[in-house]
């Protein structure tokens, strides 16, 4: 008897479920189809080979050679990845006059660093990004420049994203900070437009379905509607003797109606540039 | 009282798909054969055997030679019924009702509509009280209506006043009140409404391959859900009649009864009690409407294997549709 109820609890159990069976397995094939496509034709070949092969230039002097080392290794592997050439350039000197302001003097010269050494993953001045870190006392903060697919995918957002990351350790940790930094550009490059999405929601939104689809399957009552109130009525309806709606008499009120005034306001926007050299950036950056 | 066939001596009961009296043995239809028996019977008078009987059982099955009994001192004289709806449904179509009605109950237990359990339902012949009246309804009330609207920086209301009146003769006809102490009142009143149009004069013919009982409570015992009932359905139809007004305000509201009958009639109810974790949960099937009441048991070791499943198999779907969206 306990061996039929268990097979009749799988038998439910499952036919209940085909469905959700069916398309979960529908969706791991296509997955597997997808990785395999991605897989096979991965391997894009670099377009620009007129950059230079080093990407890290730490005129600021606050990397070790082995830290140097270890950043560019990882660099060279993130942009493969990417197809995007990440560049890190830290000084320390003053880039600020009384005529150019910090932000302005530090986007001119990242983005001439940047355009005067070729970069770009697919073609000269094409796409990549670079971080100008600036050490000089009093001048310290950072500007990111991007370029072609980066300056495209990266809004304010995502360079603040990039910027915060670095932020939070270059004090302590210069190499950690910069790791972060190719990490952060890799991360929301690769994931394309998919990387502001929180992975939490992929647990989440499932618990508020069932929250909702629990109680709904638990209520079980049945019947106790309620009864029409002619059920029981000879002739379904009663037999009026009398029925009067006679008006008496009436009185006006009035009232005085408080006036009240509501008012508004507006907001402002942003957009790219062009360097000196005539190529298109994007880019950001403050001081620490 | 016992119905035999003419044929092969089975017992031949009512058959609701036929709409008369069947053998089920052979399949006969037509020839029935009607064996009396008087004085209280404890016994079954066909193999012996001794009968389990409450005082208000006047139909029931011999649980050895699994014959129906009826007892004649139960349905005559004063317990004879006046009137009657015959089962419209039978034991094979109640099972496909609450199969459809219950399929969707994912978290009742797994044994809940399976063939062993359902086998065990009973069509019950309940005993009621069917209480016609002719009433008088008078009613006045003062009601108010109002009109807004501005002038400049003013708001002005108009209160109109008006008298309401009205007085209406209701006729009820048969409403019904269970007279079985051991079925729940409330539940009895959820079975409602029976389509009266199968109402017929009473023939234990119809009693045989069910259970019934005699009433339990005489006429005046329980008038006074009748009259609960016919108030209420009185003042919602006054209620009905008095619209358009902001505010109403009673000032004689009488309800009077000016003649009333009562019959003796016998309803129809399935009854499937289901017993899960030392606990019973009773199901009543209108035995003409198919109208279900109950309330089904819930299995926690089902709420939490279907949810979390539902819970795995959704995070795995929206899981590898972000990866594919990502590789893409």
């Amino acid at each position: 008897m306990d061996q039929n109820n268990r097979k009749a609890a799988w038998k439910q159990y499952l036919h209940y479920f085909r469905f959700w069976f069916i398309a979960l397995l529908v969706l791991l094939v296509f997955f597997g189809i997808f990785s395999l496509i991605k897989y096979l034709s991965s391997g894009n070949a670099r377009g620009n080979l007129q950059a230079p092969s080093q990407r890290v230039y730490d005129y600021a002097d606050v990397l070790t050679e082995e830290e140097e080392k270890k950043l560019s290794d990882l660099i060279a592997k993130r942009e493969a990845q990417i197809q995007c050439d990440i560049v890190l350039v830290t000084i320390n000197e003053s880039v600020e006059s009384s005529s150019v302001r910090w932000e302005l003097a530090m986007r001119n010269y990242a983005d001439d660093f940047y355009d005067n050494n070729n970069f770009g993953y697919d073609s000269v001045h094409g796409d990549g990004v670079l971080l100008l870190d600036n050490w000089y006392e009093g001048q310290e903060g950072s500007w990111l420049s991007t370029c072609g697919a980066v300056m495209r995918r990266f809004g304010n957002a995502e360079i603040d994203q990039v910027l915060d990351k670095v932020y939070r350790k270059v004090e302590q940790n210069p190499y950690e900070a910069y790791k972060e930094y190719v990490e952060s550009v890799y991360r929301l490059m690769g994931l394309g437009s998919f990387a502001a999405f929180p992975v939490w929601l992929i647990f989440l939104a499932p618990v508020v379905v069932l929250v909702i689809f629990i109680p709904v399957k638990l209520r079980s009552r049945l019947g106790a509607e309620r009864l029409g109130v002619n059920t029981y009525v000879a002739g379904g309806a009663p037999e009026f003797r009398a029925r009067e709606d006679r008006f008496v008499r009436k009185f006006v009120t009035t009232r005085r109606i408080p006036r009240n005034n509501g008012g508004g306001g507006g907001g402002g926007g942003g957009g790219g540039h062009r360097s000196s050299g005539g190529v298109s950036h994007g880019g950001g950056g403050r001081r620490r | 009282m016992i119905f035999k066939c003419g044929n092969c001596g089975g017992n031949v009961i009512y058959s609701p798909e036929s709409k008369g009296m069947h053998c089920p043995f052979c399949s006969n239809d037509g020839n029935v054969k009607r064996q009396d028996s008087s004085g209280d019977i404890k016994v079954c008078p066909d193999c012996g055997g001794e009968i389990p009987l409450t005082e208000y059982t006047s139909a029931t099955r011999c649980p050895y030679c699994e014959n129906y009994l009826i007892l004649n001192e139960r349905i005559e004289d004063k317990y004879a019924p006046d009137l009657i709806i015959p089962f419209q449904l039978s034991r094979d179509m109640v099972k496909k009702l609450l199969r459809d009605k219950f399929k969707k109950c994912i978290f009742a237990p797994v044994d809940f509509l399976s063939e062993a359990r359902l086998n065990g339902m009973e069509g019950d012949y309940i005993p009621f009280w069917l209480y016609d009246y002719d009433s008088n309804c008078e009613y006045r009330g003062e009601g108010t209506r109002i009109k807004r609207w501005v002038a400049g920086e003013t708001e002005f209301t108009e209160t109109s006043v008006y008298e309401i009146y009205r007085n209406m003769d209701i006729k009820y006809s048969k409403i019904p009140v269970d007279a079985s102490v051991g079925k729940p009142d409330e539940i009895m009143d959820w079975m409602e409404p029976y389509q009266y149009n199968q109402l017929t004069a009473f023939n234990p013919e119809f009693m045989s391959g069910f259970q019934g009982e005699r009433y339990n409570m005489d006429s005046m015992e329980v008038e006074f859900r009748a009259k609960v009932k016919m108030e209420n359905s009185a003042k919602e139809i006054l209620n009905q009649s008095i619209t358009g007004y902001a505010t109403v305000k009673q000032l004689m509201n009488n309800i009077r009864v000016n003649d009333s009958r009562t019959n003796y009639g016998l309803l129809p109810i399935w009854c499937y009690t289901y017993r899960y974790k030392e606990q019973d949960y009773p199901f009543y099937i209108n035995g003409q409407t198919g109208k279900i009441v109950g309330k089904t048991p819930v299995s926690v070791p089902k709420v939490w294997t279907y949810g979390l499943t539902l819970w795995a198999v959704l995070t795995g779907m929206l899981g590898i549709l972000y990866g594919i969206l990502v590789l893409i």
